[in-house]
C-alpha cells in the first residue's frame, strides 16, 4: 500500500465515521434544555442570594468557622443563663417555700433558652450545609494563576491521578481571592490543582498563552 | 470569566463532528461517543467560559474530549472484569449492532495508542497543516510530524498484515 493509498483511507474513514443527523439534533435538544434550565437556575439562585446571603467563593470559606463559632457561644450562654435563673428560683422557692413558683422559672428560662437556641442552631446548619455544598464545585471555574502569569481555569474533579504526591507541585494563587494553591503542570497541556488539606484534585486548562 | 454569554448551539454546531470522530477513534462505540460527545459539550454549558476564538475553542475541546474519553476508558477498565486484550474491537455476534461496524481502517486507527489519536483527526479530518496542531496540541511541530510518521507506519502494519 502506498503512502497515498493510506492517507486516501484513513480520509475516508474518518469522513464515514460521522455523528448521524438524528443523534445530532437530540444531544443539541438536550444541551439547549440543560442551557434554559441552568439560566433558569442561575436566575433562582441571584434572588435568593439577596435574601439570604451564603458564603460561596472559596475565600469566604476561611471564615466560615466564625457563624458556627459564634452560635456555639451564644448557645453556652442561654444554657448558662437558663441554670443561673433555675438556680436563683430554686433559691426562692426554697426561701419562701413556694415549690410551684420554681417550676415557673424554671419553665420560662428553658422556654427563653430554647427559643433562642433554635433560629442559633438553625443558622449553623445551614453554614455547614452551604459550606459542604460549596466543596469541591466552588472552585470549578475559578481561575488559577501561576507564577510566571500564565491563567487556567478550573473546569472540573481530576479522577485517576496515581500517585499526585509523586508531582513535582509549584505554587499559584486563586485569581478571585488571592488565595493560595499548588499546582502541576501535565504533558498535555492541562494543569492539576489541588489546595492544602483537601484530597481533591481539579483539572484545569490554560486560559491564554 | 463571560458567564452566559456563549451560545452552545454554535460551539456545538462548529464543532460536534470533529469531536464526535475523536470520541469515537477513542471509545470505538457510536454510543459511546456519542454519550462522550455530549457530556464534552455538557460541561460547556454547565460552566461556561469565553473563548479568544474558533481557533482556541477547537483546541479547548479537542484536549478536553480527549481527557474525558481517557477519563472514561480507564473506569471502564476498572469495572470491566474482561481482560483487556479482549477489548480489542473484533467481529462478534454480541457486539451491540453490526451497521456500527467500525471499518478495518477505523478499528486500525481504534487500536493505535492514544498519543496518535488527536493528531490523525486534526490532520485527516480537519485537514490541519502539522505546524497549527503542534499549536493546538501545546507541541513542537517536529513531534506532531514524527507521530503522524509513527502513525502511518503502525497503519500499514496493521492493515498490511490481512487483518479483517
Amino acid at each position: 500500500m502506498t503512502d497515498e493509498q493510506l492517507d486516501e483511507q484513513i480520509r475516508d474513514a474518518y469522513a464515514s465515521a460521522e455523528l448521524s443527523p438524528e443523534a445530532e439534533e437530540r444531544i443539541l435538544a438536550n444541551l439547549l434544555a440543560a442551557e434554559a434550565s441552568r439560566d433558569g437556575s442561575a436566575r433562582a439562585e441571584e434572588h435568593e442570594a439577596k435574601i439570604v446571603p451564603l458564603p460561596s467563593k472559596r475565600g469566604r470559606r476561611r471564615h466560615a468557622w466564625i457563624a458556627p463559632a459564634i452560635a456555639a457561644s451564644l448557645l453556652v450562654a442561654a444554657f448558662l443563663g437558663t441554670r443561673i435563673m433555675f438556680s436563683s428560683g430554686a433559691r426562692d422557692a426554697a426561701s419562701v417555700g413556694n415549690d410551684a413558683a420554681e417550676y415557673a422559672v424554671s419553665g420560662e428560662g428553658g422556654n427563653a433558652a430554647e427559643s433562642e437556641s433554635v433560629p442559633l442552631d438553625m443558622k449553623s446548619e445551614d453554614v455547614d450545609a452551604a459550606d459542604q455544598d460549596a466543596a469541591p464545585q466552588d472552585v470549578i471555574a475559578e481561575v488559577v494563576v501561576l507564577e510566571d502569569g500564565r491563567r487556567f481555569s478550573i473546569e472540573d474533579v481530576a479522577v485517576d491521578v496515581d500517585n499526585p504526591d509523586g508531582l513535582v507541585w509549584e505554587g499559584a494563587v486563586i485569581e478571585s481571592t488571592g488565595g493560595p494553591c499548588e499546582a502541576v503542570l501535565l504533558e498535555d497541556g492541562t494543569m492539576l490543582v489541588r489546595f492544602e488539606g483537601e484530597d481533591v484534585l481539579y483539572r484545569a486548562f490554560e486560559l491564554s498563552r | 470569566m463571560a458567564r452566559g454569554t456563549i451560545s452552545i448551539e454554535g460551539i456545538y454546531r462548529r464543532h460536534v463532528q470533529t469531536v464526535y470522530r475523536l470520541c469515537y477513534s477513542y471509545l470505538g462505540s457510536s454510543a459511546e461517543a456519542e454519550d462522550a460527545t455530549q457530556a464534552l459539550f455538557m460541561k460547556l454549558v454547565e460552566h461556561p467560559r469565553s473563548f479568544e476564538s474558533e481557533e482556541h475553542e477547537k483546541a479547548w475541546l479537542i484536549v478536553a474530549a480527549k481527557n474525558h474519553c481517557l477519563d472514561v476508558l480507564k473506569s471502564a477498565a476498572r469495572s470491566r472484569v474482561v481482560a483487556l486484550d479482549e477489548r480489542v474491537p473484533e467481529p462478534s455476534v454480541e457486539d451491540e449492532v453490526f451497521k456500527d461496524e467500525p471499518s478495518e481502517i477505523m478499528q486500525a486507527i481504534m487500536r493505535l495508542p492514544e498519543k496518535y489519536k488527536d493528531v490523525l483527526v486534526l490532520f485527516y479530518y480537519e485537514n490541519r497543516q502539522t505546524d497549527e496542531i503542534a499549536g493546538m496540541l501545546g507541541s513542537p511541530p517536529s513531534t506532531i510530524r514524527n507521530r503522524l510518521a509513527d502513525a502511518r507506519v503502525l497503519l500499514k502494519k496493521e492493515l498490511g498484515g490481512g487483518r479483517t
